[in-house]
């Protein structure tokens, strides 16, 4: 049994689970070897494919003698569908003949609609946790990018375009990342106004 | 399955009754994509009746 992930802008389908090593080896072949076999018809025709013959099969006729020589003539694979996509499939594989009946598809497909739905909701939780992630180190870095186009428009009289450009190219010329660059630029400025601002010893001492 | 493979006996509905109702109480957070894709593949191979000889 292995349970693929199908992402439909790329027509990428991913292994992700197998019950069995083995039938991680059929999978591999149908899809990195071959490009033909009964998982690949599933998704692409969006229905259940059933054989009980595979080396005999004319519908891949590269695939099937390959995995039944390798003793496996059975499989049932199940698209895991939602409305206008498929998310993944479901396969099965047998080493007898004829060892999916006409039932088993029926049961196979009842099982197949509710893992398609769990399958799509852990698929989105992990784009949604991903990009909240990649959005929350943007924000981390936000200000003090802000604040080196701050600084670096003060100097020169650039546009913050221009400023935030200059940035970049100073991170592409030097191999640092633009956050280090704009926190170099910003603590050297804060450093340098130090510097001016602080009262001599002397001074403060006539004061009082 | 009885003896002609055509029909399901209760202990194959009640296997994928099981299954669907398993997993229908995971939790997404929990497993992450990987692990509920294993959990879903435990649960298929219980849910479609078992020929003699699973590859």
């Amino acid at each position: 049994m292995t349970l693929l992930r199908h992402e439909a802008s790329t027509s990428r389908v991913e292994a992700l689970a197998a019950s069995d090593p083995f039938v991680v080896e059929i999978d591999a072949l149908q899809y990195e070897t071959l490009s033909e076999g009964p998982c690949i018809t599933a998704v692409r025709e969006l229905r259940t494919v059933r054989t009980g013959s595979l080396g005999g099969e004319k519908m891949w006729p590269r695939f099937g003698p390959r995995v039944g020589r390798l003793g496996v003539h059975s499989a049932l694979s199940l698209p895991l569908k939602l409305p206008g996509k498929v998310v993944g499939a479901i396969n099965a594989y047998a080493r007898e003949k004829d060892a999916f009946h006409e039932t088993a598809a029926e049961f196979g497909e009842a099982f197949a609609q509710p893992a398609a739905v769990a399958l799509h909701n852990a698929h989105v939780l992990a784009e949604a946790l991903r990009l909240t992630e990649t959005l929350q180190t943007a924000l981390a870095r936000r200000p003090v990018i802000d604040q080196a186009i701050g600084v670096l428009r003060a100097r020169s009289g650039l546009t913050a375009d221009e400023a935030f450009d200059r940035l970049r190219e100073i991170s592409h010329r030097e191999h640092i990342k633009v956050v280090d660059v704009a926190r170099q630029v910003v603590d050297s400025a804060v450093g340098r106004a130090r510097d001016q601002h602080l009262p001599s010893t002397g001074s403060d001492d006539a004061a009082e | 399955m009885d003896e002609a493979g055509q029909r399901w006996s209760q202990a194959d509905e009640a296997n994928l009754r099981g299954s669907i109702t398993d997993l229908a109480s995971l939790v997404t957070g929990h497993w992450g994509l990987e692990g509920l894709m294993e959990q879903i593949a435990q649960y298929a191979v219980r849910a479609i009746p078992a020929p003699r000889a699973w590859a």
